[in-house]
């Protein structure tokens, strides 16, 4: 894990949660406010170290339960089983593929919240299970899957702008060259 | 496989995890309110944007819909100030025969203005963040309000900032009353649609008779009646505005009466509230 790495992972986990907090469109047209962290997640899990997956569900979780009345460290725990399954099915994931990204997105994103709520259903404050609450799981999914391509995509670029690209390397050859003298 | 160094990551966010889920819930609270404080540099750049946005959308108002606005502002002062001379000279009334009875003075409401500044990130809790906190004298259980009705109470308090949980959240129940029928009632959470709560624990409505134990207004609940907070419970104070009744049935074997509540205020609109200090 290097260090742009790192900060990329930070930024977006708090980029992220910041746009849940503060965005209301997607609850006031869908219903349901949509999670952007197990997209993250599922990037970081395909693509980078187990270390990147445990910085991101410590920080991504626990900045999340600090703006909700979750009890604090539940997200975290989430994120966490769902990065270390991911991570280490990561060689059976075709993760450049579109398919692969939604379909991760869309696991990731209904197993995150299925795993808080039944996290909660031990507290003393239970979350009623309802129609409504179903409707919000599948429109956090279906959210999430839409999510994580867009990730993949944002991140190829970072990459591209911020990190080393090798030049493809050329056929000339000065060694070979054959120099025309007058001798 | 997994190598020793990645057990030993993962065993330490569940440690971490573990540990935070094991806090008190005042040490919860203090942890939690401390980490919104890493986006207070977000909040200051959506108001600081939101205002730039309100200047430029006030700069190219035309100066003939200012004036006129203008106008009808005034006419309106106008009238608000005739209504609060009569109302002063009511309140004036009041006390004086409240002293004459003996009746203690009424409190007044000292309101603080509030920001809404994030909102719950999950779907099943209804809580708000405001830009108040315990440097403001903001207090945990004081009550929410808009101009159009009872909003929530606040949850925890940090130095400039405040969670509120709002009316349809299972951790605010409030102690209510039908202002026509003056039946009382609990406000509890209504889980198919958040724009509505359930008045529940109503008695049944009908006419007293003689012997009878329960005390009843012997009225019937009908839809359209308006639902006040009844004071009792010390949280909230009475005659805010919660909501009007939608329908009515009876539940536990016809013991008592359910209604479900449509809310006075928009919660998923709310932008600024005022923190009731009694």
């Amino acid at each position: 894990m290097n260090r742009l790495e790192t900060i990329a992972i930070l930024l977006a986990a708090w980029l992220a949660v910041a746009f849940e907090v503060s965005f209301n469109g997607f609850r006031n047209t869908l219903g349901a406010q949509i999670s952007l962290l197990p997209a993250l997640m599922v990037y970081v899990a395909l693509s980078s170290s187990l270390p990147s997956v445990a910085l991101l569900a410590i920080v991504g979780g626990m900045a999340q339960d600090s703006f909700s009345a979750n009890p604090l460290g539940v997200t975290t725990l989430a994120l966490t089983l769902t990065g270390f399954l991911l991570h280490h099915q990561r060689d059976l994931v075709l993760r450049d593929q579109l398919y692969a990204q939604v379909m991760t997105g869309f696991l990731a994103s209904s197993l995150v919240p299925a795993c808080v709520i039944l996290a909660l259903m031990n507290t003393s404050s239970p979350v009623p299970l309802t129609w409504r609450l179903l409707g919000q799981w599948l429109v956090m999914a279906a959210g999430g899957a839409v999510a994580t391509p867009l990730v993949f995509r944002l991140f190829a670029l970072v990459n591209r702008l911020f990190t080393y690209q090798a030049l493809p390397e050329s056929h000339y050859r000065e060694t070979r060259q054959i120099k025309r003298t007058r001798y | 496989m997994l190598r020793k160094p990645q057990y030993i990551a993962l065993g330490i966010v569940a440690l971490v995890g573990l540990i935070f889920l094991s806090l008190p819930e005042s040490a919860t609270s203090r942890v939690k309110l401390a980490l919104t404080g890493l986006f207070l540099p977000l909040f200051g750049l959506t108001e600081s944007t939101q205002s730039a946005a309100r200047r430029a959308g006030n700069a190219v108002v035309p100066r003939e819909d200012l004036v006129r606005e203008l106008e009808q502002l005034r006419a309106e002062k106008q009238k608000l100030e005739f209504n609060l001379a009569q109302a002063q000279g009511a309140v004036r009334e009041n006390e004086q025969l409240r002293k004459q009875a003996g009746f203690p003075a009424r409190a007044q409401w000292k309101l603080k203005p509030a920001r809404v500044i994030a909102r719950d990130p999950a779907n099943w809790w209804r809580t708000v963040f405001i830009d108040v906190g315990s440097k403001d004298a903001v207090r945990v259980d004081m009550p929410v309000i808009t101009p159009d009705g009872l909003v929530g109470r606040v949850a925890a308090v940090g130095s400039t900032r405040s969670q509120v949980v709002l009316l349809g959240d299972q951790n605010c129940r409030v102690a209510a009353l039908v202002k026509e029928t003056k039946e009382n009632g609990v406000v509890i959470p209504y889980a198919a649609d958040p724009a509505i709560v359930t008045l529940t624990y109503l008695s049944r409505g009908t006419p007293v008779k003689t012997g009878q134990s329960i005390v009843t207004s012997g009225l019937e609940l009908k839809p359209g009646n308006a639902v006040l907070t009844s004071g009792l419970g010390g949280v909230f104070p009475s005659g805010i505005s919660i909501g009007e009744i939608v329908d009515v049935r009876n539940v536990g074997f016809g013991l008592y009466q359910e209604a479900r509540v449509k809310l006075a205020v928009n919660l998923n609109s709310l932008d600024q509230v005022w923190v009731v200090a009694q």
